[in-house]
């Protein structure tokens, strides 16, 4: 089983080659959960150190692949490479170069799908797997049949945000990172169907896999207050609970493991390493990518479209590329009479308590401007 | 002379340092009081660089020549072509809270949005470009190696002065591909910088500049290599000054022209037998160092530690060929080794601490370095496997508002503690 992090990962090039993904979350609790300290600094991406603890949790993984997207993810990889040897295992390590350029432009196109070619190859010998033409259709169908699902979850959620649980939301993506995605699709169909009200859908979700989903999806509890957009780099799911028990409501998100991750559209062309690097590099852009002028202008047309009074921008600490973007965003968002609430965490449930009273006082600031 | 403490004194009055700071006027008064002092700097290349510095940044602020800011990686070789003005607001930062006004520049970058958590340099950038006080860019260059924060400041503060920025993205992994994708977006970028100031693309100019580069590759190899000399012919501290010339001088008549002056001081120190002091550490000095206080470096003076290399004064990059400008510079970035796998910063590493004979290195970890610190357990624990031991002194070199210096000067006198020790063979 083969890990990966950050989302301009195409994952179709693992189901092409018969290998079994799973995306890491950092999800980092259990035994390993400090051994990140013996490879990476105390003051290092709280992500990337929980995602180590997490992918050294798991026997069954016997490699990573990661974007150098940041040197978090760079200096990750190097921890992954000297964990695999110091457990005497045999450990696949790939960095995978990610231009920078955003707009899809050919030069970087041809960039990123010659690092996709190379990637395949390595991934091809190690691990014995051949590319198959017919298999990467398959794979790519797939792939987009479960994105357009997770899309329409999330125009479900647009509509009725006080139905929805946020974090649930995020779960349903998360499961979809792990999972095949021919094998996820009749999960991910029920819920969007028992969302939409379908009985036949409804019975197909009873006692599934997608019980369990579907349930945390439904939000219980306060009806809410505000729309709000949750942006910036992974919240932990407390956070976002939070939010949500103090009345607020989340109707859409920018995060990497949240719409991001639903986002690539990929057209079948004649050279699949051209087809899936213009779908990734072309989708909306990460605050990693040098995008600023049209992230603000996305970002601010998606708060239109839900409806968003406020946003809440999440950085995680060493995340560079949120918190540079956060001090133009707050200034854009400013302009457009929205005001930004900005949440500085390490990836944890740390913290809560004082973000209480934050998030209270920013809720009351959106109901005194609308007038509540 | 103590160049800090005279600017310093002309700038008593903190509430209006911006305005000083800002000043063409100040600089030309500042250069007119080094060339008086000029007798009394111990390095010559030291006070020709001063002047450099001064003449460059006067002139910057001066708003008659297209002033381009350079991010402390991109090959400014190529602004030096367009005959630009570069600007490294990374060194400009170095420079406020050297002269004591780095606390004030920091919080106006907090107050502006940038938090604590990012690099000093670049909180002390923002705060003082939102106050007006650095000069006006007509365009800004940011190359995308081995700092993830440069670019994203540089696409802000493009956005606060309408300036157009031009951004070189480098792909991690050299190879011919990689070459050729850096050297096309040289050669693009190297026309739309000349658009973008009114300039006219020359290829000669360029060429010239790339010879200027290679004769300062040249001087400080030379430089270097008559630094391995024991005991040191230059103080460490001294040397890390030339970071100017690392970060905004190559491709500069003046950069050639200093080096060499250096290389043939050091020489004439040598052959002079008019070199040598106590030595008893000699260190390898990894990163930067703290630029809010001299406590720091003055206490490893003090207790006879000397810095016999930096990896800051490294020369990694094969010649220029000028008949090749874009592919020969695509190269140069490309070679650096501290952007590759990290074994790469431990195999240059290794090689320096031999040939330097140190007998400790000590990494200086910047909190907001996401590049050198992310990496430094790897590198401690291969180094002191090869023999050495290592230090990793947490620190900041810019924001001292959170930083005592009695810490850092305490684990420095247990290193030092540990150093002696293994001198008098108690330690294996």
């Amino acid at each position: 089983m083969l890990g990966w992090v950050c989302t301009y990962t195409p994952e179709e090039i693992f189901a092409t080659l018969g290998l079994e993904s799973y995306r890491l979350y950092g999800d980092d609790r259990g035994e390993y959960a400090k051994a990140d300290l013996e490879y990476l600094p105390v003051n290092f991406c709280p992500l990337g150190r929980a995602c180590l603890n997490e992918g050294m949790a798991n026997p069954s993984l016997t490699g990573v692949v990661l974007a150098a997207s940041c040197h978090a993810l760079v200096h990750l990889a190097s921890a992954f490479r000297y964990s695999g040897e110091r457990r005497g295992k045999e450990f696949f390590v790939h960095l995978l170069d990610l231009p920078r350029t955003p707009d899809g432009n050919d030069a970087a196109v041809r960039a990123f799908a010659s690092s996709l070619r190379a990637m395949a190859g390595r991934l091809s010998s190690f691990y014995g797997a051949a590319w198959d033409d017919g298999a990467f259709s398959e794979a790519l169908r797939a792939h987009q049949r479960v994105r357009r699902l997770l899309r329409e979850l999330y125009r479900l959620r647009r509509e009725r945000p006080e139905d929805f649980r946020a974090a649930g939301l995020l779960e349903v993506v998360r499961a979809a990172g792990r999972a095949k995605k021919d094998e996820f699709h009749p999960i991910l169909d029920g819920i969007v169907k028992a969302l939409k009200g379908n009985k036949n859908g409804e019975s197909r979700v009873d006692g599934s896999p997608a019980a369990a989903l579907l349930a945390g999806l439904r939000r219980r509890g306060s009806p809410g207050g505000p729309r709000l957009l949750v942006a910036g780099s992974p919240l932990p799911f407390a956070y976002l609970d939070l939010i949500e028990e103090l009345g607020g409501n989340i109707a859409g998100d920018d995060l990497c493991q949240g719409y991001r991750y639903c986002l690539p559209e990929v057209k079948e062309g004649p050279d699949p390493f051209i087809s899936l690097a213009g779908g990734y590099l072309e989708r909306v852009p990460c605050p990693r990518m040098l995008a600023g002028k049209e992230r603000f202008s996305y970002l601010l047309s998606l708060a239109r479209e839900t409806g968003a009074r406020g946003v809440i921008y999440h950085a995680l600490k060493f995340c560079d590329a949120s918190l540079y973007e956060y001090p133009l965003l707050r200034e854009r968002f400013a302009e457009a009479g929205i005001p930004v609430l900005y949440l500085e965490t390490e990836y944890r449930d740390v913290g809560l308590e004082q973000a209480r009273t934050r998030i209270q006082a920013y809720l009351e600031l959106l109901g005194e401007q609308a007038g509540d | 002379m103590d160049l800090n403490r005279t600017i310093q004194n002309l700038l008593k009055d903190r509430g209006r340092w911006g305005k000083v700071l800002s000043s063409p006027v100040s600089y030309r008064i500042v250069e007119g009081a080094l060339a008086l002092a000029k007798k009394s700097f111990p390095w010559q290349a030291i006070y020709q660089m001063s002047r450099f510095a001064l003449h460059q940044t006067g002139r910057a602020y001066t708003g008659k020549v297209p002033v381009v800011w350079s991010s402390a990686f991109f090959p400014v070789e190529i602004a030096w072509g367009l005959q630009l003005c570069p600007f490294s607001p990374e060194v400009a930062a170095a420079f406020i809270t050297g002269m004591g006004f780095g606390p004030e520049a920091l919080s106006m970058g907090e107050e502006a949005g940038y938090s604590r958590d990012l690099c000093s340099f670049h909180r002390c950038i923002a705060g003082a470009a939102r106050a007006g006080h650095l000069p006006r860019p007509a365009a800004l260059l940011a190359s995308t190696h081995l700092c993830d924060g440069a670019p994203l400041l540089f696409q802000n503060m493009a956005e606060i002065y309408g300036a157009p920025c031009f951004t070189l993205d480098v792909p991690y992994t050299a190879s011919r591909e990689a070459e050729v994708y850096v050297a096309e977006q040289l050669e693009r970028l190297w026309h739309d910088l000349a658009e973008a100031t009114g300039r006219r693309p020359n290829r000669a100019s360029l060429e010239e500049a790339l010879r200027h580069s290679n004769g300062f590759r040249k001087n400080m190899i030379r430089a270097n290599e008559l630094r391995c000399r024991v005991p040191s012919p230059i103080s460490g501290n001294d040397m890390l000054a030339f970071i100017y010339l690392f970060f905004i001088g190559q491709g500069s008549r003046e950069a050639a022209e200093i080096s060499a002056c250096l290389a043939e001081e050091i020489e004439e120190k040598i052959v002079g037998g008019r070199w040598g002091g106590a030595e008893k550490y000699r260190l390898l000095w990894l990163h930067l160092k703290p630029y809010y206080s001299n406590e720091v470096m003055s206490f490893i003076e003090q207790a006879g530690g000397v810095l016999a290399y930096e990896e800051f004064n490294h020369i990694y990059w094969p010649p220029l060929d000028p008949g090749e400008p874009f592919l020969s510079l695509a190269r140069k970035v490309l070679a650096h080794f501290d952007y590759k796998p990290v074994e790469e910063r431990i195999r240059v590493i290794r090689e320096l601490a031999e040939k330097y004979r140190v007998d400790g290195i000590v990494h200086f970890s910047h909190h907001g370095c996401r590049q050198s610190t992310g990496g430094s357990l790897f590198l401690k624990e291969a180094l002191q496997e090869a023999g050495w031991p290592v230090l990793l002194l947490d620190g900041d070199c810019l924001d001292g508002r959170n930083e005592a210096a009695g810490g850092m000067l305490t684990r420095l006198q247990a290193f030092f503690e540990i150093l002696e020790e293994r001198k008098e063979g108690c330690l294996i």
